[in-house]
């Protein structure tokens, strides 16, 4: 696994990875990337207007706390409601997974270390389904019980996904 | 290593995953993990059942939402138990 930082097109420094045998591009998110990624979630957020839902990835975005791969498959907005716990705004990373596993480890193994947990409060269009590998068992079963927000344990997803670039004979970078 | 230890094997991984355990016969997808829970199973099992040379990436091109996990255990002990190619 190897690391690195470039010049972003869009302005700032992005992040290479490349990791499982794959080169992945991250960047902080823009303003200008708000309309579009809002455009790939929306069918999901039935329960909030679209100008509350903005608000809050603009939140995000200029704290410096929105992610995306360079062309935009998965991203990941989030704002802090603690100073080391973050509450999800807009997780989106259906059509490449592993650039999103990318992401992730980029994200908190490297870009912010100090955030160990982002809890997902999750919209009436979204299924528990597709946090499952992301979250803790704990907060599943709890979900399950009373469909409270569920929590990612950010530092244990990293150990996990250190555990997989070594057992694959790669060096954590 | 036989086929239902696999299996087993392959069902800690999923319950790691926050997944639901899986039959031979059932698809991979009915173990319920997300896309990311699926990729990183599939990494797992490449690692835990690592292939002879020619057979190197051999998860990479499955279908993903079709494959049995019969289907997927033999894939595993094929290139993990084929001879090496001769030099």
């Amino acid at each position: 696994m190897q690391i690195s930082e470039y010049e972003s097109p869009s302005g700032g420094v992005a992040t290479k990875l490349e990791v499982f045998g794959g080169t992945f591009n991250i960047e902080l998110c823009t303003l200008d990337d708000i309309d579009p990624h809002y455009e790939k979630v929306k069918h999901w957020i039935t329960d909030m207007k679209p100008s509350a839902y903005k608000a809050r990835m603009r939140e995000a975005v200029e704290i410096g706390k929105a992610f995306k791969l360079a062309d935009s498959s998965s991203f990941l907005y989030y704002i802090l409601t603690n100073p080391q716990i973050g509450e999800g705004v807009a997780y989106y990373g259906k059509g490449n997974p592993l650039g999103t596993i990318a992401m992730i480890i980029a994200i908190f193994g490297y870009l912010d270390k100090r955030t160990f947990a982002i809890r997902f409060a999750l919209h009436d269009g979204k299924s528990i389904d597709e946090y499952r590998s992301i979250i803790t068992k704990s907060s599943l079963s709890r979900y399950i019980t009373s469909g409270t927000h569920v929590m990612a344990r950010t530092d244990d997803l990293i150990k996990k996904y250190k555990a997989l670039v070594e057992a694959r004979g790669e060096e954590w970078a | 290593m036989k086929k239902q230890e696999m299996l087993d094997k392959i069902n800690a991984a999923i319950r790691k995953e926050n997944g639901v355990p899986v039959n031979m016969d059932d698809k991979l997808v009915s173990s319920g993990l997300d896309s990311l829970g699926v990729v990183i199973i599939l990494l797992e099992m490449e690692c835990m059942f690592p292939a002879t040379g020619q057979h190197t990436g051999y998860l990479s091109e499955i279908d993903v939402p079709n494959i049995t996990m019969r289907e997927l255990v033999g894939k595993c002990r094929l290139a993990s138990t084929s001879p090496p190619p001769a030099e």
